[in-house]
């Protein structure tokens, strides 16, 4: 087993439980909060910039898409031939699995807040969660592509702006959604990371979202989609999209 | 004589001393020998079942009765995750293993056992690793199902990601993820989910996208969904695909066995059948509609499973030619049906120890059903491990004899009185003598018991027959081995030095015959026992895949 799956294990382990008794995840917050400190020790400064902004003379590791495969190889192997070292034999691992679960959080792939529990929002808010996670896998929920209070796909970016009201959350614009060509076949794509000789993107032509692991000779992208957030609402109607507006808003406020 | 004359009459003893050979009444009898072929695996060991028949059954006939007694070890290889032991099938496809443990996937030389590549699922944050039948090889890929309900598409040259999909989402959906290895059928790749969002699903090989998707149950307004209490425990239910499917080319069918539903709560009247849980499903190929089903146990209150595997066999029915499909049940019962029409046709107990119905009639109706009373310990029968587990029979055209582990033992069962609330399940002895097992060679669609080989463990390792007329299986206590598949003998036996407990294949590699054993016992296969067999606590974990063959000299 290698060092890092050893700490995948342990961080699994970790929050097994937790998950399981659909309690709080503090260990999971905890984890990124305190990689937030390790990282201002050990990362900043020379080297990447103040909370992974840009700055310094490594790259900027906000917002940039990583996925949690990278995030993790990356932090405890490096990249060979660049100044990045491999931190698996160089720091404690709580510490390396913190800075793990921070750079994720940086990323929108560990919620670098607490969790809310169900019971502490008004009621309309807890039948907009309950609409907004499949608990079935019948691909009904929004969880399938979006992360929010600690579950869900991280698939888009994490949801910022909560839209104002039913018209706007089907009318979003989506930005981030590029036209992909790949073997002559163009389709609307979300974008993950173009880096280490490898593109990932989502093809969003279908639902559930597949994510493509190209060569990136072999991907041509294009800025803007015909693609709409409105065709991925499937099913639900104006008065499931209300409570699931009202959740997003409450999970902000907390 | 005149030398034609001559020649016409050595043709024709030629013919009828063929036509009285083993292998010529076979094929009279099992159906044309292209069935024969479609059902029987060559160099490769490309699916699962061997074929998509689920035969399990190699033409290969280099290792025999006569020269198994020189099989030897030729290498090992070490997965490094003993857990739950070494559970899965290896796939061959051109001298290459493809063999998972838990989510990784490892690729091996086939003839010399060096890894050729690795890949290590990173399951989600706050996700596991879990117990993994295997994988599907398909379209230049390897296609892996992982325990937090994805699936993934490897460059089978290079083990690299090509794509990856989520079936469901797992961190919202109540235990979903998959464990059975996928099937391969024409353009698309079907994954069995577990959890609340029990399903099949088919996506196509090249792009990853969903091509259609049969939830294991019926919405409101979806026909068989009336078999459910008026409440929402439909919403909550879950009924578990555990192993993998069947596939009929010709009849354009995907067969698979559906589990039981709601985690065997409590959970109402037995008036409700709780479609579809505990049946056989015929699936269009293309369309994932359902052509017809069949339920075994209607409102499953034993955790009786009708999930494993689904032979598909030509074979006279009351002197009558028929298409089958054929289940060895967890309930200790066999269910013969007609796989076009999903007809039964027969069914018959294959377990001694059997008490949960007092029959199941040739209509397929229980009878005598031993519901246990809300609250009250009832020792039932077969446990709730089955009559037989996951490991798969075997099925050889050539003795016309399906090879079947069987397992006699019960538990003591109380369903909880509380709605929703679990069951507790201690497995016993059966009421009139210690718990046994047994590995017999019986015809599969009357029962009829050819020979039997007596045991005293749960056999756990799935069984594999040969041209060669050999049967070989492994058990807890180490033992690999071979029996000749015609009369039960034992031929050869290898200690590889922990329990069985995995899918046995074989395959050819220039010229030369090997035998892959996944061997390595697992925690589960020693919970289910410790029970009866105090001494199952001892026995120890491993993961390793032994690979056997001739001497070059001797082969």
């Amino acid at each position: 087993m290698t060092r890092a799956s050893q700490i995948i294990g342990i961080v699994a382990l970790l929050f097994m439980p937790v998950v399981a008794s659909g309690q709080q995840l503090p260990s999971r917050a905890e984890a990124a909060k305190r990689g937030a400190v390790v990282f201002a020790a050990s990362c900043t400064g020379y080297c990447h910039g103040a909370n992974g902004a840009v700055g310094g003379s490594a790259p900027a590791l906000a917002g940039r898409g990583l996925d949690a495969d990278y995030i993790d190889n990356v932090v405890m192997h490096g990249i060979p031939g660049t100044a990045m070292p491999g931190w698996g034999q160089r720091i404690p691992v709580p510490d390396s699995y913190a800075v793990i679960a921070y750079v994720q959080s940086l990323n929108g792939l560990v919620q670098a807040t607490n969790v809310v529990p169900l019971r502490d929002l008004p009621p309309e808010a807890q039948r907009g969660s309950a609409l907004f996670f499949d608990t079935q896998g019948d691909f009904s929920g929004c969880s399938n592509c979006h992360e929010m209070n600690g579950k869900g796909l991280p698939v888009a970016h994490p949801i910022a702006n909560v839209p104002a009201d039913v018209q706007a959350l089907r009318n979003l614009a989506t930005p981030k959604v590029s036209t992909a060509t790949v073997g002559g076949r163009s389709f609307p794509a979300l974008v993950v990371t173009q880096i280490r000789g490898e593109t990932r993107l989502y093809d969003m032509s279908s639902l559930p979202p597949v994510l493509l692991m190209l060569a990136p000779a072999d991907v041509k992208i294009a800025n803007g989609s015909t693609w709409q957030h409105s065709s991925a609402l499937g099913t639900l109607k104006d008065e499931d999209l209300q409570p699931i507006l009202a959740f997003l808003r409450a999970i902000q406020q907390h | 004589m005149r030398r034609s004359f001559q020649v016409a009459i050595f043709l024709l003893a030629t013919v009828c001393l063929l036509l009285h050979t083993p292998q010529a009444r076979a094929q009279k009898q099992a159906g044309d020998s292209a069935q024969i072929k479609q059902g029987s695996t060559g160099a490769d060991w490309p699916s699962h079942g061997g074929t998509n028949l689920a035969w399990r059954y190699s033409a290969l006939d280099q290792i025999n009765t006569s020269n198994v007694k020189n099989l030897k070890a030729v290498w090992s290889f070490q997965t490094g995750d003993y857990q739950n032991g070494l559970e899965s099938s290896p796939i061959v496809v051109d001298g290459v293993i493809f063999i998972s443990s838990f989510d990784d996937v490892f690729a091996l030389d086939g003839a010399t056992g060096d890894l050729l590549w690795q890949y290590k699922y990173n399951p989600l944050p706050g996700k596991t690793t879990g117990r993994n039948f295997g994988v599907a090889v398909g379209d230049g890929k390897v296609f892996l199902g992982t325990h937090d309900d994805h699936v993934v598409a490897l460059d089978q040259k290079t083990g690299k990601e090509v794509w990856r999909v989520a079936d469901a989402d797992s961190t919202s959906c109540g235990r979903c993820g998959i464990q059975a290895a996928p099937l391969i059928v024409k353009d698309k790749v079907i994954v069995g989910a577990a959890g609340a969002a029990g399903s099949l699903t088919a996506y196509d090989m090249k792009t990853g996208h969903r091509a259609w998707r049969f939830s294991m149950i019926p919405k409101p307004g979806e026909p068989g969904h009336e078999t459910w209490p008026d409440d929402d425990t439909w919403k909550h239910g879950g009924i578990s695909i555990w192993q993998t499917g069947s596939f009929d080319a010709d009849l354009n069918l995907v067969y698979w066995g559906t589990g039981d539903c709601c985690g065997e709560a409590n959970r109402g009247d037995v008036k409700f059948a709780d479609l579809y849980e505990d049946s056989i499903l015929a699936l269009d190929a293309d369309t994932g509609k359902l052509r017809w089903y069949y339920q075994e146990i209607p409102h499953d209150n034993w955790d009786l499973d009708a999930n494993w595997e689904l032979l598909l066999m030509d074979r006279p029915v009351n002197g009558k030619m028929r298409k089958l499909v054929v289940q060895f049940a967890k309930a200790g019962y066999t269910f013969v049906l007609d796989r076009v029409t999903g007809e039964l046709l027969a069914v018959y107990p294959y377990a001694k120890t059997n008490n949960f119905v007092q029959s199941i009639n040739q209509k397929g109706e229980l009878i005598g059903r031993l519901d246990p009373p809300l609250g009250k310990t009832t020792k039932t029968c077969p446990s709730e491990g089955g009559a037989k587990n996951f490991n798969q029979v075997a099925y050889s055209p050539r003795t016309q004899l399906a090879y079947l582990p069987v397992v006699e033992m019960c538990n003591d069962l109380t369903l909880s009185s509380t709605p929703g609330e679990p069951p507790t399940f201690v497995f016993t002895a059966p009421p009139n003598g210690p718990a046994y097992t047994h590995l017999d060679a019986l015809d599969p669609v009357t029962g009829k018991i050819a020979w039997t080989f007596p045991y005293k463990y749960q056999i756990w390792e799935s069984i594999l027959t040969t041209a060669g007329d050999l049967m070989l299986t492994g058990d807890p206590e180490g033992h690999f081995f071979a029996l000749d598949a015609r009369n039960g003998k034992k031929l050869w036996s290898f200690q590889t030095g922990s329990g069985n407990h995995g899918n046995p294949v074989t395959y050819m590699i220039h010229g030369r015959q090997y035998i892959a054993a996944p061997t390595g016992e697992g925690v589960s296969a020693i919970m289910f026992n410790t029970g009866v067999w105090p001494e199952a606590a001892n026995w120890r974990l491993g993961s390793t895949l032994f690979v056997f063959a001739l001497p070059e000299e001797s082969k």
